[in-house]
C-alpha cells in the first residue's frame, strides 16, 4: 500500500512535470522538472505558474478523469501557461492567486471543450484555450479595480554577462523564454539547454523559425524589431511544431515550416495591429493560427504527411517512422497470402493486361510445375492446371461481405466478358477494408454472406470463371464490397521467397513464394500469457525476470523486467515482433531486443531475415544524432539492417548486428513450451531458470522416478 | 604399356533394331564423375570404397517439393520423417530442418530422436511391439502414439494409471484401399468392425483420449488413388468416431508409402513414367479430405515420409575389385559392395553410372558382391562396356533401408559421407573398425580355462 502510494505521487510529479516540457512538446519530465525549477528565478512568475497548474490539476481530479490522460502533461499546459502568464502581469497577492485559480480551472475546461470540438477536424488544441484565456484575462483585468497598471509586475533582471553576448542571441533567449511568460535571457538560457538535452533538432528548428521569423518581420515592416517585444517566441515554436512536431520530418516538412513561418509574420503584425489598440496581448495567437492552418491543409492533401504517433521527441518520431517504414510497410494494408503451397505471381502490380488504371493493385497467382509451365500434359482440360481445384484461403479476419459461386469454369482460353469477376467472395476486415478473391471454381464457395471467417480459413478454391483464360486467383483490396470497386494499394505479409523470410512486400510478375507455414506448437510457446513471470539467469548466475504486460493506455503489451525496462512487443499471424524498447541500454531486454527483434513463427527449413533496430537501442547518444541526420539528410533511405537467420529444426536463431558501430554476433533460442529459451549477443548468454510452480510436469516426472 | 590379354569369347549379337519392340536395351554407357559436385574420384580416395554419399540438396528439395503440394492442398499439415528408413543423425537433422517430425516404430528409434532433440510431443510412435517402458516414457512426454492392437490400448490404459494422466490416443487402422497386398497385420481392421469396436473401447475408458486416426497403405505404392480410395473410407470412420466421442479429431495420420523414382524388378516402364508425382498423391487425398477444410480448425495431417523423400538423395561408389569369365561366357564383376550394404538390391533394379568413359562393345555382364554366398548378387543382367580393375562405379537410388538395413557381415561397414549443399563432402558416419565390431562383446574365457579344472 506504501509502495502504491509513493508511485502514484511520483506519476503526479511526472504528470505535473511533464507540463513544462509539454510547450516544447517533449515528453521528458527531467527537462521538465529543470524547466520549472528555472521559472522561480522570477519567484512570482514561478509561484503563479506552479499555482496555474496545481489549480488545474485540481480540477482534473475534480473531473475524475481518467489517470491515463492526466499523465500525459499536454493536457495541462495550457492551465500552466494561464498562471505564468498571470504571474507575468501581476504581483502575486491573494486576490491575484484568486484569479489564478480561477483561470486555469476555466482554462482546463476550455481545452477539454476545444479537444472535443477540433477532433472532428482532426486537429490538435495546441495553446488555443491559453490564448483565448489570455485574452480574457485581460479583458477582465480592466474590469478588476485592484488590478491597476502599476500592480504589473515583471521587470527584465538578467546578469550583466548578456549584455556582452550579441543583440541578436539576447533577443532569441529572451524570445525563447517567453514561451513560458519569462523573456529573461538567462531564462531562455535555460530553456534551451533542457530543449537540447531532450532533443537537439528541436533546439535547433525553435533558432531556425526565431531567425526566419525576425527575417520576414525587418523585411516588412517599417519600424526596426522591437526586441523587447515578446511575441517573437511564436516564431521559435511555430517552426519546429510544424517541421519535425506533427508532420513526419522530411525536406517537404521543413519546407512547409519555412512557408508557414513566414506567413506568420502577416498574422503577428495583423494581430499586434488590431488586439494591440484593445491593448489585448496577442500571446501565442499566430502559432496556433499557422499550425492549425497547415495542418488541416495537410489533412485534406496528404495525410499520410502527419505523424500518426508522436513519440515524445522529434529525433524518435523520425526513428519510429523509418522503422515503421522498413519493418511492416507504412500506408498500406497487410495481408496474409489467401493460399497454401508455392505459388507464383502471374501479373502483378500495374500488370500489362488486366492490372490498369484504378483496378492497378491486384495480383494474379498461378501454380507452376517443375517445367515452369502452370499445366501439365496439353493444357487443354482445366484439371491439366496446377492451379485449378487448390483451396482458396481467407487473407484477413472479417465477415463475407458478398459471395457469387455459381458461374461455369470457362473452357481454358476462353473468357466470360460479361460477369467478369466470375465467382468470387469478399471479405470484410475488421476495420472495414475489403478483399475481394475472384475467378473461383463453381460451387466451390465454401461460405457464406456474414460468416465471420479466420485469415487462413478455406473460402473456395481457384477456378477459371469470369474473365479468365487459365485457372488462376485474382487477389485485390478494395474500399467497398462490390466487385469492380477501385482498388487499394496493400501489401502481402508473412511469406517465403527465395528461402528468405519476407515480413512484407509486393511480389513482382514471375515472382514465386509461399506463405511461412505457421508452426503451432511454437505459437503456443511464444502466446506471452500476461503476468506470468519469465526468469533468466545469466551465464548461469543471477539474471533478471520479466513478465508481459498491457499498456492501458495505449493498448499495447509489453515485458516488463525487473529493472523497469519496457520492450514492447506485437504479432502479425505467424510472426512475432518486438518494436519498442524503454529504459536502460543495459538492460537485458535491450539485448533480447537485439538478438530477437522477430520471430517467424515456422517449422520449415533455415530462414533468412532481415530487420531494423531503433537507433534508441543500437547507438548511444553521440551516435544516434549522426545517424539522425544521415536520415534526414537522405530522406530516409539510409538503413542500418541487421541480419538474421533461424533454424527451425533448433529454433535457434543466429544474427549479426551493429551496436555503437561494433558488429556483434547475436544468439536466441526458442522452445516450443517457454517461447523464449535464451538469448545473447556475443558470449554473454541469459537462459531461461524454470520457478518450481511453473513446471507441473518436471513435478510429475520426479515422482513417478 | 601393354594392355593384359583377354581371352577371346563368343556372345551372340542379337539386333534389336530390327524386332518390332525395338531396341530394349541400352546401347551406351551412363557416366557420373561427380556427385553433387564432388568428384567421385576425389570421394574414393579421401574416403575409401565402398562409399555411400548423401546430397543434401536432393533431400531438402525432395522435401520442400513434397510439403509444398500437400500444404497446397491440405493447409494443416506436418510431415514425420520415418526413421526406419535412414536413422543417421546427419539424415535426420536435415529433414527435422526442413520441419519434419520423427516418426518412430520402436524403442530404439524413439530414444535416438530424442537423443537428437527431438521433443516428446514432436514424435510420432508407431509400430506393432512398444515396450512397457518406451510406451511409459512416450505417454509421460507426450509424445503422439498410435496403437496398433487391443493389447497396446490396455498397456496405455495401465501407463495412464500409473502416470496419473489421461492418455492421448490414435489408432492405426487397416482397411482395403483396392490394393494389394493389403497390410491388415497392423492396426485394427476397418471393415470387419474391429476399428470401430478399437473407438468404443477408447470411449469406455477413462483414462484414454481418443486423438487421431493412423493408416499406412502399405510400401512403394504406385496407385495414386489408393489415396484417394483411403481417404474417402477414412473420412466416413472419423465421421462415425467423432458421433461415437462426441469430439472432433485432432489429427489423421495417412502414413507413408509415396514411392521414389525407384525401379521395382518386375515393372516393365522406366520409373520416371510408372512413378506418378508426389502432386498427383497430394490431389487424390486433398480431394477426398477437402470436407475437414471447412471445420474451423481442420484436424492436422499427418504424413509419414521416408522413401520418398531420401531414396534418391542416396548413392553408393562401388570399385571393380576383380574381373573373370563365368562358364556361360558371361562377363561378372567383383564389386566391393554387395547385399550385405544393399539389403534393397532383392526388389529394385539400380541405376548403374561408371565413373568414366571406356569405350569398348556393350556387352552382357553380372555385377557379383565381396560376400562369399551364392546369393550375393548386385545386379544379375546388364550390359555394360568392358571395365578395368578399380575403377568405380556409382549405384543408385540407395538412399531409403540400405543404411538402416545394411549389416557387418563378413565385411566391415563403410564410411557415409554428405555433400553440404555447398559442394563440401562431410564424413557423416566414419567406416567401421575392428573395435566398434568388438566393443559390445564380452572377452572368451582364457585358453588355459578351457580345459576346466
Amino acid at each position: 500500500m506504501h509502495m502504491g502510494n509513493r508511485s502514484t505521487w511520483a506519476r503526479h510529479g511526472r504528470s505535473l512535470a511533464g507540463a513544462y516540457s509539454a510547450v516544447f512538446f517533449l515528453d521528458s519530465p527531467w527537462a521538465g522538472a529543470l524547466m520549472a525549477a528555472a521559472t522561480f528565478l522570477y519567484p512570482n512568475v514561478g509561484a503563479a505558474g506552479l499555482l496555474g497548474l496545481l489549480s488545474g490539476f485540481a480540477v482534473l481530479q475534480l473531473l475524475g478523469s481518467q489517470p491515463a490522460l492526466a499523465y500525459r502533461g499536454f493536457v495541462l499546459y495550457n492551465s500552466l501557461l494561464v498562471g505564468l502568464f498571470t504571474g507575468y502581469l501581476f504581483k502575486l497577492d491573494a486576490g491575484v492567486a484568486l484569479l489564478i485559480c480561477l483561470a486555469s480551472g476555466l482554462t482546463l475546461l476550455l481545452t477539454l471543450f476545444l479537444e472535443a470540438a477540433l477532433h472532428g477536424l482532426g486537429l490538435p488544441v495546441l495553446s488555443v484555450p491559453f490564448t483565448l484565456s489570455a485574452m480574457l484575462l485581460a479583458l477582465a483585468g480592466s474590469r478588476f479595480s485592484n488590478l491597476t497598471d502599476a500592480t504589473w509586475y515583471f521587470t527584465e533582471q538578467a546578469p550583466a554577462v548578456f549584455t556582452a553576448l550579441p543583440g541578436f542571441a539576447v533577443h532569441f533567449l529572451r524570445s525563447l523564454g517567453a514561451c513560458l511568460c519569462l523573456p529573461d535571457p538567462l531564462f531562455g538560457t535555460v530553456l534551451l539547454a533542457a530543449i537540447a538535452f531532450r532533443s537537439p533538432l528541436m533546439a535547433v528548428f525553435s533558432i531556425v523559425g526565431f531567425s526566419l521569423g525576425c527575417l520576414a518581420e525587418s523585411l516588412t515592416q517599417l519600424a526596426p524589431l522591437n526586441t523587447k517585444d515578446p511575441h517573437f517566441f511564436n516564431y521559435s515554436l511555430m517552426f519546429p511544431a510544424i517541421a519535425a512536431v506533427f508532420l513526419v520530418p522530411s525536406a517537404s516538412s521543413v519546407g512547409l515550416a519555412a512557408a508557414g513561418t513566414l506567413m506568420g509574420s502577416l498574422v503577428t503584425a495583423g494581430g499586434l495591429a488590431f488586439w494591440g489598440a484593445f491593448r489585448i496581448p496577442i500571446t501565442a495567437l499566430p502559432f496556433n493560427v499557422m499550425v492549425l492552418l497547415i495542418l488541416r491543409a495537410v489533412r485534406s492533401t496528404q495525410p499520410a504527411r502527419l505523424a500518426t504517433e508522436y513519440a515524445g521527441a522529434p529525433e524518435e518520431t523520425i526513428d519510429r517512422l523509418r522503422l515503421l517504414r522498413l519493418r511492416h510497410g507504412t500506408g498500406e494494408i497487410g495481408v496474409f497470402c489467401p493460399f497454401e503451397g508455392t505459388w507464383a505471381v502471374q501479373q502483378g502490380f500495374d500488370g500489362p493486361l488486366t492490372h490498369t488504371g484504378q483496378w492497378k493493385h491486384a495480383l494474379d497467382f498461378v501454380v507452376l510445375g517443375d517445367d515452369g509451365k502452370t499445366f501439365q500434359g496439353l493444357g487443354n482440360e482445366l484439371a491439366d492446371h496446377h492451379a485449378f481445384g487448390r483451396p482458396v484461403l481467407a487473407p484477413f479476419d472479417g465477415y463475407v461481405a458478398a459471395v457469387c459461386a455459381n458461374l461455369p469454369d470457362n473452357p481454358v482460353g476462353r473468357v466470360e466478358i460479361q460477369k467478369n469477376w466470375g465467382n468470387y467472395v469478399v471479405v470484410r476486415s475488421l476495420s472495414g477494408i475489403c478483399a475481394i478473391l475472384a475467378h473461383l471454381a463453381k460451387d466451390s464457395v465454401a461460405a457464406a454472406v456474414g460468416d465471420f471467417v479466420l485469415a487462413g480459413r478455406k473460402l473456395g478454391e481457384c477456378g477459371n470463371s469470369g474473365y479468365s483464360q487459365e485457372p488462376h486467383l485474382h487477389l485485390q483490396v478494395q474500399g467497398s464490397i462490390e466487385p469492380g470497386a477501385p482498388s487499394l494499394p496493400f501489401h502481402l505479409v508473412n511469406y517465403v521467397r527465395d528461402d528468405r523470410a519476407v515480413f512484407h512486400g509486393v511480389p513482382e510478375t514471375g515472382a514465386r513464394l509461399s506463405p511461412m507455414p505457421a508452426n503451432r506448437e511454437l505459437e503456443r510457446g511464444l502466446s506471452m500469457r500476461v503476468g506470468e513471470p519469465m526468469v533468466f539467469s545469466r551465464d548461469g548466475g543471477p539474471g533478471f525476470a520479466a513478465a508481459a504486460r498491457i499498456d492501458e493506455v495505449r493498448g499495447t503489451t509489453f515485458l516488463l523486467a525487473d529493472d523497469g525496462a519496457r520492450l514492447y512487443y506485437g504479432k502479425i499471424g505467424s510472426q512475432l515482433f518486438f518494436y519498442g524498447f524503454e529504459g536502460n541500454l543495459d538492460s537485458p531486454l535491450a539485448e533480447l531486443f537485439v538478438s530477437l527483434p522477430r520471430v517467424p513463427i515456422t517449422h520449415t527449413g533455415r530462414l533468412a531475415f532481415e530487420d531494423h533496430l531503433p537507433l534508441a537501442v543500437t547507438d548511444r547518444l553521440p551516435g544516434r544524432f549522426a545517424k539522425l541526420a544521415a536520415i534526414l539528410a537522405t530522406g530516409g533511405r539510409t538503413a542500418w539492417p541487421a541480419a538474421y537467420e533461424m533454424d527451425c529444426a533448433s529454433l535457434e536463431i543466429a544474427g549479426s548486428a551493429l551496436l555503437s558501430g561494433r558488429r556483434v554476433r547475436t544468439f536466441a533460442k526458442l522452445d516450443p513450451v517457454l517461447g523464449i529459451f535464451e538469448f545473447g549477443v556475443d558470449a554473454k548468454r541469459y537462459r531461461r531458470v524454470l520457478a518450481q510452480e511453473t513446471v507441473p510436469q518436471a513435478r510429475t516426472t520426479t515422482k513417478t522416478a | 604399356m601393354t594392355e593384359r590379354y583377354n581371352k577371346p569369347s563368343m556372345v551372340r549379337v542379337g539386333n534389336p533394331l530390327y524386332a518390332k519392340h525395338g531396341s530394349s536395351a541400352q546401347s551406351y554407357p551412363l557416366i557420373r564423375e561427380s556427385i553433387e559436385g564432388a568428384a567421385v574420384k576425389d570421394l574414393v580416395r579421401a574416403h575409401g570404397s565402398p562409399l555411400f554419399v548423401f546430397s543434401e540438396r536432393i533431400m531438402r528439395e525432395k522435401y520442400r517439393q513434397a510439403y509444398d503440394a500437400v500444404r497446397s492442398v491440405y493447409p494443416n499439415v506436418r510431415f514425420g520423417w520415418s526413421y526406419k528408413t535412414n536413422h543417421l543423425s546427419a539424415v535426420c537433422r536435415v529433414f527435422h530442418q526442413e520441419g519434419a517430425l520423427a516418426e518412430v516404430v520402436g524403442q530404439f528409434e524413439y530414444e535416438k530422436a530424442r537423443g537428437l532433440g527431438v521433443p516428446g510431443n514432436q514424435i510420432i510412435f508407431n509400430g506393432p511391439h512398444k515396450p512397457m517402458a518406451a510406451l511409459k516414457r512416450a505417454v509421460r512426454e507426450g509424445a503422439i502414439i498410435n496403437a496398433d492392437h487391443f493389447n497396446e490400448l490396455e498397456d496405455l490404459e495401465a501407463a495412464a494409471k500409473a502416470l496419473k494422466q489421461t492418455v492421448k490416443v490414435g489408432i492405426r487402422i487397416n482397411l482395403n484401399a483396392g490394393i494389394y497386398p493389403i497390410w491388415s497385420r497392423f492396426g485394427f481392421n476397418l471393415e470387419n468392425g474391429q476399428a470401430s469396436a478399437a473407438v468404443r473401447c477408447v470411449v469406455n475408458s477413462k483414462s484414454l483420449k481418443l486423438a487421431g486416426v493412423h493408416c499406412h497403405l502399405g510400401t512403394f505404392i504406385l496407385d495414386s488413388s489408393a489415396y484417394g480410395r483411403a481417404a474417402a473410407k477414412l473420412s466416413e470412420f472419423i465421421r462415425a468416431a467423432e458421433s461415437m466421442t462426441g469430439k472432433p479429431i485432432e489429427y489423421l495420420d495417412l502414413g507413408g508409402g509415396i514411392p521414389s523414382r525407384s525401379h521395382l524388378k518386375g515393372v516393365y516402364q522406366p520409373p520416371e513414367i510408372a512413378v506418378p508425382g508426389v502432386e498427383t498423391y497430394a490431389a487424390e487425398m486433398g480431394a477426398k479430405l477437402k470436407w475437414l477444410l471447412s471445420r474451423k480448425s481442420p484436424p492436422r495431417l499427418y504424413l509419414e515420409n521416408g522413401r520418398h523423400l531420401v531414396d534418391e538423395a542416396g548413392f553408393l561408389i562401388t570399385s571393380v575389385s576383380a574381373d573373370k569369365l563365368l562358364p556361360d561366357g558371361r562377363r561378372a564383376y567383383i564389386l566391393d559392395a554387395g547385399v550385405n550394404l544393399l539389403y534393397t538390391s532383392t526388389w529394385y533394379k539400380f541405376k548403374i553410372e561408371l565413373d568414366r568413359e571406356t569405350g569398348g562393345v556393350m556387352e552382357p555382364s553380372i555385377l557379383l558382391g565381396p560376400l562369399c554366398m551364392n546369393i550375393d548378387v548386385v545386379e544379375e543382367a546388364v550390359l555394360l562396356p568392358r571395365l578395368v580393375r578399380g575403377q568405380s562405379m556409382v549405384l543408385s537410388p540407395v538412399g531409403a533401408y540400405n543404411v538402416a538395413q545394411w549389416m557387418q557381415f563378413i565385411q566391415y561397414r563403410p564410411a557415409v559421407v554428405m555433400v553440404r549443399e555447398s559442394g563440401e563432402p562431410v564424413v557423416i558416419r566414419r567406416a567401421e573398425t575392428l573395435a566398434d565390431v568388438t566393443s559390445c562383446e564380452n572377452d572368451l574365457p582364457a585358453p588355459g580355462d578351457a580345459h576346466g579344472k
